[in-house]
């Protein structure tokens, strides 16, 4: 179960709105944008959202990649013939993304900042000047840290937040138009859950498929009364 | 950029539109000393006289380019004013901007996501100011489906269709097309092949999706022998795999 709707969540607005903010900066602003979050919080969507409202170009890291992969991988997803030396595919990319206008979304970014290959970011952002969005996990803005020179260029930090009762209420009213979750269970789901949203997913699901049973159009935290929600955690072994 | 340098060469990869050809070659051309003159463009790009001048007046309208010196009824000089990187841009004959595909958003969406729904496809298209129904989104999936770059889960009654995209499915970014005029078949603008047709060959769906992997294990082929030095053992691999590859002729039947 993924949550792949853009019902306008918290997080989605947050990514987009500080896009927005970067593509419009005076001259002489730096134009990184970094947004982290622990897995779940619907970082993904986030850059889903605003790569389609900016057609921004967009590549997902893997712990495996060199320079050379990093700097490929952009290529691809400009749809441009690479050039034959590591110098020619950044001049190539820093091009594309001064000329074009378009951001660079940099997504799962942690596995980068710790190799070499995070020099390259720096150099493209000091060839392209364009807007680039770094998307990772918490530990982020540590690596950042120690890579001075790219540290230095951010524009904006923006922590993804953890789903809002508003979030989930949008979510459950989307998601399952014909059942209606009273705000007392949302809160209750709010608690153990954390904040992902991931996790909300299943357990709305899980209310969803709980009421259908019941045959119930709507359902509050007294009807389910104590039943488990879905909290990651593997169930207790039971002594007996 | 830093001014004064000279830049990058930009060349699109995949099959190429009318557009995105001329576009090319004047990009191309004004970086050259050669002039950048309708005629120039039109035997660069192998397009029609008059296709070069409705483009080239298009992008003037638009502010890219501008007339320097008519030539006559046919030619003229022209300059790049506005050089907007490696892809065409989208103007109609008023020069106004032309929204992209809405499907180029549920492609895009796709990749990201790894999955969709019709629903979601539909709102990711609109993230990009794109229009489309939930029907034209669940028609795009489902020949995506057909072509073997999705799979298909759910679609009971209740139960919404979820289109997963396959890892090693995902060709390139620029998204397939889905042609239902004459006859149904889905072309790949990454790969520049028709890579379905409808009713062609009872495994259809397979074939395609093997034809994208075959075109990437040619890559890492042509890769493989551009690699020297290679030991002798390497030679032998390469052989083993051209056989196993077979004749290009027999692969793309």
């Amino acid at each position: 179960m993924s949550v792949s709707k853009i019902v306008p969540l918290t997080n989605v607005g947050l990514l987009a709105s500080a896009i927005e903010r970067a593509t419009l900066r005076p001259q002489g602003l730096p134009g990184l944008i970094v947004m982290y979050a622990p897995s779940g919080l619907g970082k993904s969507v986030a850059a889903s959202w605003a790569a389609n409202q900016h057609r921004a170009y967009y590549v997902e890291c893997r712990d495996t990649w060199t320079k050379k992969a990093f700097l490929l991988a952009i290529l691809r997803d400009m749809a441009i013939l690479p050039g034959r030396t590591l110098s020619e595919m950044v001049d190539q990319i820093a091009e594309q993304l001064s000329r074009s206008g378009r951001p660079l979304i940099v997504d799962d970014v942690q596995y980068l900042l710790d190799k070499a290959a995070a020099n390259v970011l720096t150099d493209l952002y000091n060839a392209s000047q364009g807007t680039i969005v770094l998307i990772g996990e918490e530990r982020v803005p540590a690596s950042l840290a120690k890579l001075e020179r790219l540290h230095n260029r951010v524009l904006e930090w923006v922590p993804a937040q953890p789903a809002t009762l508003e979030d989930m209420q949008q979510l459950a009213r989307v998601t399952y138009p014909h059942v209606t979750m009273a705000d007392d269970l949302l809160t209750a789901m709010q608690r153990e859950v954390k904040g992902c949203l991931r996790r909300v997913a299943v357990n709305l699901y899980r209310v969803h498929t709980e009421a259908q049973a019941l045959g119930l159009d709507s359902i509050d935290l007294a009807t389910w009364g104590k039943r488990d929600w879905f909290t990651g955690q593997a169930p207790a072994r039971r002594a007996v | 950029m830093r001014p004064g340098k000279k830049p990058a060469h930009l060349a699109m990869a995949g099959a190429k539109l009318p557009r995105q050809s001329i576009w090319e070659a004047i990009r191309t051309l004004s970086n050259s000393d050669v002039a950048l003159t309708t005629y120039n463009v039109s035997r660069r790009s192998g397009q029609d006289d008059e296709a070069v001048r409705d483009y080239m007046r298009a992008l003037a309208k638009a502010g890219i380019t501008q007339q320097l010196k008519s030539m006559g009824r046919r030619d003229a000089i022209w300059s790049l004013i506005k050089d907007e990187g490696a892809e065409a841009p989208r103007v109609n004959k008023r020069g106004e901007r032309q929204p992209y595909d809405a499907v180029e958003c549920i492609w895009r969406a796709l990749r990201i996501l790894g999955e969709l729904n019709a629903v979601d496809a539909k709102a990711q298209a609109e993230a990009g100011g794109a229009k489309i129904t939930e029907n034209g989104a669940r028609i795009y999936l489902q020949g995506l489906a057909l072509a073997g770059y999705v799979s298909r889960e759910g679609g009971t009654p209740g139960k919404p269709a979820v289109y997963r995209l396959l890892p090693g499915r995902y060709s390139g970014p620029l998204h397939p097309v889905y042609q239902r005029c004459n006859y149904e078949q889905v072309f790949d603008q990454n790969l520049c092949e028709v890579v379905w047709v409808k009713g062609q060959t009872p495994e259809q769906t397979d074939l395609a999706s093997l034809r994208i992997e075959n075109d990437r294990f040619r890559k890492l082929l042509a890769e493989l022998k551009t690699a020297r030095p290679l030991v002798l053992y390497g030679d032998a691999w390469i052989e083993e795999i051209k056989a196993v590859l077979g004749e290009p002729a027999e692969v793309t039947q």
